[in-house]
């Protein structure tokens, strides 16, 4: 059913569900951006036939299909705004750089982790870029990629994209890789075989012990919608499941000022890296 | 250089460049100084990327200022890196944060655009500042191939009212991106554009929910009385989705064929999800019988129907039938209680209702048991005894149900229980607890609060209390 407006959240709703949201994702709202909630809110309420959020969250506490229900909160309240070669720099830091000196000490074997994947442009931009450098084949990749939202991971998973992925990519590398169907752009089987997905909330220990001790860390542009303090959490579970000298790039907003003083900053002068 | 800039109506912008010195600062205050009647200072941060620990001095000295000369102090465009070092510092409640567009060059903004939760608010401002400047920028954003910057510049024409630009508007139907062409679906209904209602039909069909969709709603803003009778066609479709866009369409036109027609379809429809909507869609009409339908599609087998047909009960006034909503309080499936007491709670004024939902209170789900004390709130009839020992329940939703109801019943009693409950382990009882002591402002109440200040912890209670009794 089409709903011709929003319904309107009382502050006492709007606090209970950025509580919820808060505790379960680490993603705060603060109180200007209530209207996202409602806007993003809105459709779900009226499918379950609620007419407050107040329905809603008890509905979320005592149901009984509210863990169910609380993944659908989550990929209604994420943003995943994303796109292929975002912020490449660091892509190619790692690549051109730290990869090439590890070697030259003897390593062969890498694990890369994209921690807050979205539809999958991130680590398949990494697989992308080893293949262009001519690293697979010499050398052994193991790249994760996870995200708290099951309908970006279920996209990734299919390697389909649009146009708007694709912002600032030149024509060569998407005819290389994809191919074109209609507004559809699939992605080759040998770059989509390079990665695995699966869901994980970064706020959960969890995560990081599906993926084990690895070399590398994406955790790009999700920070920014944490409090300090989940910061911190997040920032920590890293630091434990990073290798010595393992890199954690952030999102070129984001800083471990004040969150972390454990990771070494390297600023290589296009973009940041934080070293282990 | 800081840079200032008074507007006639009271609001300073004063700008502080992307590497800040001390100076900035004390420009900025001299300025705060010397001047009378300001009613708004906006502390442009947008070229700040980081703020070094001898600034937040400043920026505090900022805010007393103002407040000492009762201006409304907020910072504006606030990056990343400044607001993680407000918020490490604690200073993050006492600062206002806003955005202000009016910083951005138009190319700037092409980038928030990009932003989903900048979008919206960008698309606003612009629609509101529509000038040369804009409408240029948007003609490039029609030439682009970026679907995000053509589906903008479509919402900016409608929102700024540019007549003048409807044949851009109308192109846009052809569009190979469907967020576009549900754009202009859109648009082309609010401008009134009843000549292209026969294309518009066609996005019925879309393969793209969102698409067909708005051609539902837009028809429906077209619509005179054909239309009805068009889209009744589609309610014979074996096609699942059409017949639900159609029941949507119907519901929206909201006139007595469309009525007949879904009354007619609801005869015949097996589809569950699609029964579940016509009872949404026909408790939308102001109809003697409706209510009636309703009830006996409470008999249905399937729960989703039920809850669907329960739910539209609460929404129409149906104080009739309130005999047979009464017998559902203790129906065996949760959500159909649930609404049904919520029915009660909306409809009723009498104390069978009361003794009714007293009685089957103890033998129902946490849900409906919460959903009772807020009916009996509604209701308003003195059991200020029963709630009045809800209020130390174990479970925190009926204690913060029942201060609630308290309050709507009896005023002196939850003043009290509202202060007692300032010591609730729980944030949202205490939550519920400032909420009725500033709707009952009993005696001293603020000084009170700014003592419970001191003590409180959770941030959402703070931000309350710190509503009610001023920052800083
Ligand atoms: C803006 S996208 C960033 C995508 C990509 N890293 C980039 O930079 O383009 C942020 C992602 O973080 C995910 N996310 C938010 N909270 C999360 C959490 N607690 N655990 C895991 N992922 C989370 C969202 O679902 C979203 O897909």
């Amino acid at each position: 059913m089409i709903i011709s407006s929003t319904i309107k959240m009382k502050d006492e709703e709007f606090a209970e569900l950025a509580d919820i949201i808060y505790k379960n994702a680490g993603i705060t709202f603060t109180i200007n951006k209530k209207y996202l909630l409602e806007n993003r809110l809105t459709k779900r309420l009226s499918e379950l036939n609620f007419s407050s959020y107040k329905d809603y969250i008890y509905y979320l506490k005592y149901d009984v299909k509210r863990r169910e229900e609380m993944k659908v909160l989550m990929n209604l309240v994420t943003i995943n705004e994303t796109y292929f070669l975002r912020e490449r720099a660091q892509m190619d830091h790692m690549i051109k750089k730290v990869i090439p000196e590890l070697v030259s000490k003897g390593k062969r074997s890498f694990k890369i982790w994209s921690a807050a994947c979205s539809s999958g442009e991130e680590p398949y931009s990494i697989a992308i870029l080893l293949n262009e450098e001519g690293l697979y084949g010499k050398y052994n990749f193991d790249i994760y990629a996870t995200d708290i939202n099951t309908e970006v991971i279920s996209i990734a998973e299919k390697g389909i994209y649009r146009s708007v992925s694709f912002r600032g990519v030149t024509p060569s590398i998407i005819e290389k890789y994809f191919v074109k169907n209609g507004l559809d752009f699939q992605l080759k089987p040998e770059i989509k075989s390079k990665v695995k997905f699966f869901q994980a909330n970064l706020m959960e220990s969890l995560a990081s012990s599906k993926i084990g001790m690895t070399d590398f860390i994406f955790c790009r542009n999700v920070l920014i919608y944490f409090d300090v303090e989940a910061k911190k959490k997040v920032v920590d579970m890293f630091y434990k499941t990073l290798q010595i000298g393992g890199q954690l790039y952030l999102g070129h907003s984001e800083t471990l000022s004040k969150i972390d003083d454990r990771f070494k900053m390297v600023n290589f002068g296009s973009g940041i890296a934080y070293v282990k | 250089m800081a840079n200032i800039n008074p507007t006639e109506n009271g609001v300073v912008v004063i700008k502080i460049p992307g590497n800040p010195e001390i100076n900035d600062f004390k420009d900025a205050r001299d300025f705060i100084n010397n001047s009378q009647g300001l009613k708004e200072i906006r502390l442009d941060l947008k070229d700040v990327s980081f703020l070094q620990s001898k600034f937040i001095a400043e920026l505090i000295a900022i805010k007393k200022l103002s407040t000492l000369k009762n201006s409304k102090l907020i910072l504006t465009n606030v990056q990343e890196g400044v607001f993680q070092m407000l918020e490490i510092s604690n200073l993050i409640d006492h600062f206002s944060i806003g955005k202000d567009f009016r910083s951005y060059e138009p190319n700037e903004l092409i980038y928030l655009l990009m932003d989903p939760e900048l979008n919206d608010s960008v698309i606003e401002f612009i629609a509101n500042n529509f000038d040369d400047t804009f409408r240029n920028l948007i003609a490039e954003f029609l030439k682009s191939e970026d679907p995000i910057l053509i589906e903008a510049a479509v919402m900016i024409i409608g929102k700024s009212h540019s007549f003048d630009m409807v044949e851009e508007v109308k192109k846009c139907l052809t569009s190979p991106f469907p967020n576009v062409v549900r754009g202009a679906i859109l648009v082309l209904g609010w401008f009134g554009e009843e000549d292209c209602k026969g294309e518009i039909y066609q996005f019925l069909k879309s393969e793209h929910i969102d698409v067909a969709e708005a051609a539902a709603a837009t028809i429906s803003l077209l619509a005179d009385e054909n239309d009805s009778i068009a889209i009744k066609e589609y309610l014979e479709s074996p096609d699942e989705r059409l017949r639900r866009i159609a029941i949507q369409a119907l519901s929206l036109i909201n006139d007595d064929f469309s009525y007949k027609f879904l009354l007619e379809h609801l005869g015949r429809e097996k589809d569950e999800q699609l029964r579940t909507q016509l009872a949404k869609a026909i408790s939308y009409y102001n109809k003697p019988e409706v209510p009636g339908i309703l009830l006996s599609m409470l008999s249905e087998n399937s729960i989703k129907i039920r809850e669907a047909a329960a739910s539209s009960l609460v929404r129409i006034k149906a104080t009739d039938k309130i005999d047979d909503i009464l017998e559902l309080v203790s129906d065996k499936d949760v959500w159909v209680a649930y609404f049904a007491v919520k029915a009660v709670g909306a409809l009723c004024k009498s104390q069978k209702c009361v003794d009714v939902l007293v009685k089957n209170y103890p033998k129902v789900d946490t849900q409906v048991k919460i959903a009772i004390i807020e009916a009996l709130g509604n209701i308003g009839l003195d059991c200020s005894e029963f709630i009045f020992q809800l209020v130390e329940d174990e479970n925190e939703d009926i204690r913060k149900e029942a201060l609630n109801s308290l309050a709507l019943i009896n005023s002196d009693m939850a003043a009290e229980a509202a202060y007692n409950a300032l010591n609730d382990k729980i944030w949202v009882v205490r939550f519920k607890a400032i909420e009725i002591i500033e709707d009952k402002k009993p005696a001293d109440y603020k000084d009170k609060l700014k003592d419970f200040l001191k003590t409180e912890t959770n941030r959402y209670v703070r931000e309350k209390i710190q509503s009610i009794v001023g920052e800083l």
